[in-house]
């Protein structure tokens, strides 16, 4: 329950933010579409890079939530895009 | 509500209880700042932290008491957590840190006593508390570091021709922070007290029915919502936990970006 709802939080969380922020973009300056879609692309892959960033340690440590949550603050930065 | 659904329906309306009842109703300026069954439980969970935490470390004794101890081992766990974390110059926001650990944890408990209500399990709540971390992180990110705090968007090794498109995809993910941790917050609480409703609602349905099989048949939900009550307690600490560890980490990426 912990892992599967922490990783669709983060996956959801990152498409909400790159399609919100790209409306936010098409308000402002007024070409609806464009930086909608665009947004939605970016962040469907910063959703997936969330993902990544959080079941990259989990092979290496126990399968258990809390291991994960406190080792990504150690070693997710360097190579996160890898 | 419940009344009337009651032929054919379903007996309980699971998401009654998280309705906003406004006690006090207030209005500046056109902002309604009306003082709600939220509010109430808001300041009985800060009255009750702060009493909690002062009376029980009055007699300060060498060899605490049971409630000094229970004090101590919450401060001793949230340190812990900051430093382990945040490396050791995140003690600094020790502060705020165990005043969010308590505050979320006691709204978490406070929302499993019957008929109180679940601050938490409204997104706009956990969603002022995420936006308060995110900008005080950032803030503190800018002040720390300066510009540097810019390295955190920028991954090593990644090659020119792509960078723009990289920084623009950390930039996307470090906006969905706040959003992530609201929701993981808020969802997990929701699911939880409605999943319990549901399940108190199947044993009106079951004794209902008059049957002397249907009596038999509530004690399954009724083994249910045991279970689940005790799941929704460990839910109702490990989401606090999560909450502040995450709390602790964007910190610790404030404090040192470049790593």
């Amino acid at each position: 329950m912990g892992v599967g709802l922490r990783l669709s939080t983060e996956f959801i969380a990152g498409i909400i933010a790159g399609t919100g922020l790209g409306w936010l973009l098409d308000y402002w300056l007024g070409t609806i579409p464009l930086f909608l879609i665009l947004g939605l692309g970016l962040g469907f892959a910063a959703a997936i890079m969330n993902v990544l960033r959080i079941t990259k340690n989990m092979g290496t440590s126990s399968t258990e939530t809390d291991d994960a949550t406190t080792e990504d603050s150690v070693g997710n930065k360097p190579d996160a895009t890898e | 509500m419940s009344a009337d659904q009651a032929q054919g329906g379903f007996p309980v309306d699971p998401i009654h209880q998280f309705q906003i009842q406004t006690l006090i109703p207030l209005d500046f300026g056109g902002i309604n700042a009306s003082f709600t069954n939220s509010s109430l439980w808001m300041v009985i969970t800060m009255f009750a932290v702060t009493a909690f935490t002062i009376f029980a470390m009055r007699g300060r004794a060498m060899v605490p008491g049971r409630m000094q101890s229970i004090v101590e081992m919450s401060y001793e766990f949230v340190a812990n957590m900051v430093r382990e974390n945040a490396g050791s110059d995140g003690q600094k926001f020790f502060p705020f840190i165990f005043t969010l650990f308590m505050f979320v944890l006691f709204a978490n408990l406070f929302g499993m006593f019957p008929y109180a209500f679940t601050v938490m399990s409204h997104i706009i709540v956990t969603f002022a508390l995420a936006m308060t971390v995110f900008l005080g992180v950032t803030i503190v990110g800018f002040a720390k570091n300066g510009l540097g705090f810019l390295k955190l968007f920028v991954p090593e090794g990644a090659p020119a021709a792509l960078l723009p498109l990289v920084v623009l995809i950390e930039i996307i993910s470090y906006l969905s922070r706040p959003i992530s941790l609201s929701v993981r917050l808020f969802a997990n609480l929701l699911a939880g007290h409605i999943t319990l409703k549901i399940f108190a609602g199947f044993i009106i349905t079951f004794i209902s029915t008059g049957s002397v099989l249907g009596i038999v048949g509530a004690i399954l939900p009724m083994g249910m919502i045991i279970a689940l009550t005790a799941l929704e307690f460990l839910v109702a600490f490990l989401q606090a936990y999560v909450f502040t560890v995450l709390t602790c980490m964007y910190l610790s990426d404030a404090l040192h970006p470049g790593h």
